[in-house]
């Protein structure tokens, strides 16, 4: 949820509770008002009553429907207004109801008689009331909310419009961008702070990454030359004569340990380069002739390992990306299919327009298939692979946005590769 | 790796810098220059500019760390003949110098022999005692490569990045090597060769005459 839709949200419930309590007050004051102010014409009444009957007018012409006078006996002292509230038919006659009245009884003495004087008034009705302050008070809270609603879209567009901005150019931030990251300018402090920060944030993790980038692409490189010296030196140790079994198992160990440091250096610095984008020679090619030739090309190695090996490949697929990069992935995936296999096994390469797949009989994974694409991940720990293959395997498939899957499935590994991206 | 060459009884000068390379590549005619692209003081392919302004005969062969396709492209183009990655078999390395010279110099016959043993280079041809063996294509690669380094003991990776490059990336391949070396001294002793390939333990192979 939107934050600003939140505070909305938010800012509504509290106005909810707000004009609930202030429909009460209004409803409240607006009754003691009333009530008030139809006292108040009661005593007029009273008063103008009371001065007519002392002017000589006979008190009972004044009876009427809301008034009635009594003459009580004199044992009745002059009281003050008591009002009351009653039910008494409607002002008009032709409306047969009980209508809420208020009631004036008093008890007043002119020309030495002693009246009892009641005067009734309609007064507006409770309920009325309610629903006045009720109807007022919903309107005013939906007035307010369309308006809270509308003003928050536009400041959420308006006012708001920088940090979305940052959030978006964070959002397509890539560590290995060169370019130095500009988030635009604005007014509001707290964005401009916030901008200030990221962008010194950026900018250092970008440095920290290009001189580690730096640092691992120098020191695979450069461990290649000291490397190829140690190598040069075990050969020639190789060379020299009586040499006894023990002697030859050492250089021997040493040779192959070297061999390996240098094949995981240069895996490593093919991965940092796949990383750093450096295959851009995007072309079109046939993938459908590179894949038959690279089988072509293994058809040695199948046969030395009686590796039975089938294909459908689709015709003339075209795709468009670095030819050199391809070549790795198909290496990679063929020399995968060939070591892992099993004796007298098969492999099974598939290609149409949308991927292709390359399935070969192994024995069973120890562990989850997702994870063999992690670097120096293997299913078993020996030392004769280095363990790079399928994270550069699947390297390549993320710089060309292509989907990637490992799957065991029947007592065949099946690796599948689609170019579209993974759902 | 002078050592190594010089055992072969081939004559090795070495220039540390750029400037001892153009010194001694204008003063001494070479028949191969092994050629690494970063020197202290210059680029090598700057030498390489040098050594064809020159019109020198001899072969070149980079020598570099740098394995990227454009660094190689670059120095075949400026023509260099051969390109070889770091870190390098010397056994590799001498035979492509072997291969470069053989270029240059039998122009017309580009025959390698070793005793009974001769190899015509252009025709891919293989003859022991002037009777014609059949070999695949992997056994002639195999065979070219033990005489370029007869008397040496040439590791088993080495031959097997020999034979297949990159994908012999697999340590399977050692069973494939032996596969085709079996072969190769069967084909060889069946048209009256010697039994010259002995096995040295655990590390690899050696073409003794």
């Amino acid at each position: 949820m939107r934050l600003l839709l939140k505070v909305t949200l938010y800012y509504l419930i509290i106005t909810l509770v707000v004009f609930g309590f202030g429909g009460v007050m209004t409803y409240n004051i607006f009754e003691k008002q009333v009530q008030l102010e139809t006292d108040r014409y009661l005593i007029s009444r009273l008063w103008s009553l009371q001065n007519s009957i002392e002017n000589g007018e006979s008190p009972y012409s004044f009876i009427s429907n809301n008034l009635s006078i009594k003459e009580v006996d004199t044992s009745y002292k002059e009281t003050n207004f008591t009002f009351s509230d009653t039910l008494a038919d409607h002002p008009s006659p032709r409306i047969d109801a009980l209508e809420p009245h208020r009631k004036l009884i008093v008890v007043r003495n002119i020309h030495d008689k002693n009246y009892k004087i009641e005067l009734f008034d309609v007064i507006v009705e409770q309920d009325d009331i309610y629903k006045g302050v009720f109807e007022s008070q919903t309107r005013l809270f939906i007035t307010l909310g369309a308006v809270l609603v509308i003003f928050s879209f536009l400041v959420s567009t308006w006012l708001f419009r920088p940090f979305n901005l940052t959030l978006q150019a964070i959002k397509n931030f890539r560590l290995n961008d060169t370019d130095r990251i500009s988030l635009g300018k604005t007014n509001t402090r707290e964005f401009r702070e916030l901008n200030e920060i990221i962008e010194q944030m950026l900018l250092k993790n970008q440095l920290d990454y290009k001189s580690l980038k730096e640092f691992s692409e120098n020191a695979s490189h450069e461990m290649q030359t000291p490397l190829a010296v140690i190598k040069g030196k075990i050969e020639l140790l190789l060379q020299s004569k009586n040499l006894d079994e023990e002697q030859l198992s050492l250089i021997n160990s040493s040779y192959e340990s070297i061999n390996h440091l240098s094949k995981m250096s240069r895996s490593l610095s093919l991965l940092t380069k796949i990383e750093n984008n450096e295959f851009t020679n995007l072309k079109e090619f046939n993938f459908s002739e590179k894949l038959k030739k690279s089988i072509y090309d293994f058809n040695e190695l199948f046969d030395l390992k009686s590796i039975d090996i089938k294909y459908d490949i689709m015709e003339d697929v075209i795709i468009k990306t670095d030819p050199v990069l391809m070549q790795i992935l198909i290496t990679n995936l063929f020399q995968n299919a060939i070591r892992h296999n099993v004796e007298n096994g098969h492999i099974y390469v598939k290609l149409n327009k949308n991927g292709f797949e390359i399935s070969n009989s192994g024995k069973p994974l120890k562990t989850d298939p997702d994870s063999m694409f992690k670097r120096f991940k293997k299913d078993n720990q020996s030392g004769e692979t280095i363990g790079l293959g399928l994270a550069i395997v699947k390297k390549i498939c993320a710089v060309n946005n292509f989907g990637i899957n490992y799957n065991y499935k029947n007592g065949d590994h099946i690796l599948n590769v689609s170019f579209k991206p993974n759902e | 790796m002078q050592s190594y060459l010089a055992k072969e009884g081939s004559i090795c000068e070495t220039a540390f810098t750029y400037n001892q390379a153009i010194d001694k590549i204008i003063s001494f005619n070479y028949d191969v220059i092994i050629l690494d692209l970063m020197l202290p003081d210059g680029n090598g392919l700057d030498v390489l500019k040098t050594l064809k302004d020159e019109l020198s005969e001899a072969g070149v062969l980079i020598a570099s760390a740098k394995d990227s396709l454009e660094a190689k492209l670059e120095g075949l183009d400026l023509g260099a003949d051969d390109y070889i990655t770091k870190p390098y078999h010397l056994s590799e390395l001498n035979a492509r110098i072997k291969a470069i010279y053989r270029r240059k110099n039998f122009n017309n016959r580009k025959l390698l022999e070793c005793n009974e043993i001769v190899i015509d280079t252009d025709a891919c041809e293989v003859k022991v005692d002037a009777q014609h063996v059949e070999l695949t294509k992997k056994e002639y690669e195999l065979l070219v490569y033990f005489i370029s380094n007869q008397n040496r003991v040439v590791t088993k990776q080495s031959i097997a990045e020999h034979l297949w490059g990159d994908q012999a990336d697999f340590y399977d391949s050692f069973d494939f090597v032996y596969q085709h070396i079996k072969n190769l001294r069967k084909k060889i002793m069946k048209a009256g060769g010697g039994d010259y390939i002995n096995t040295i333990y655990g590390m690899g192979y050696k073409f003794n005459t």
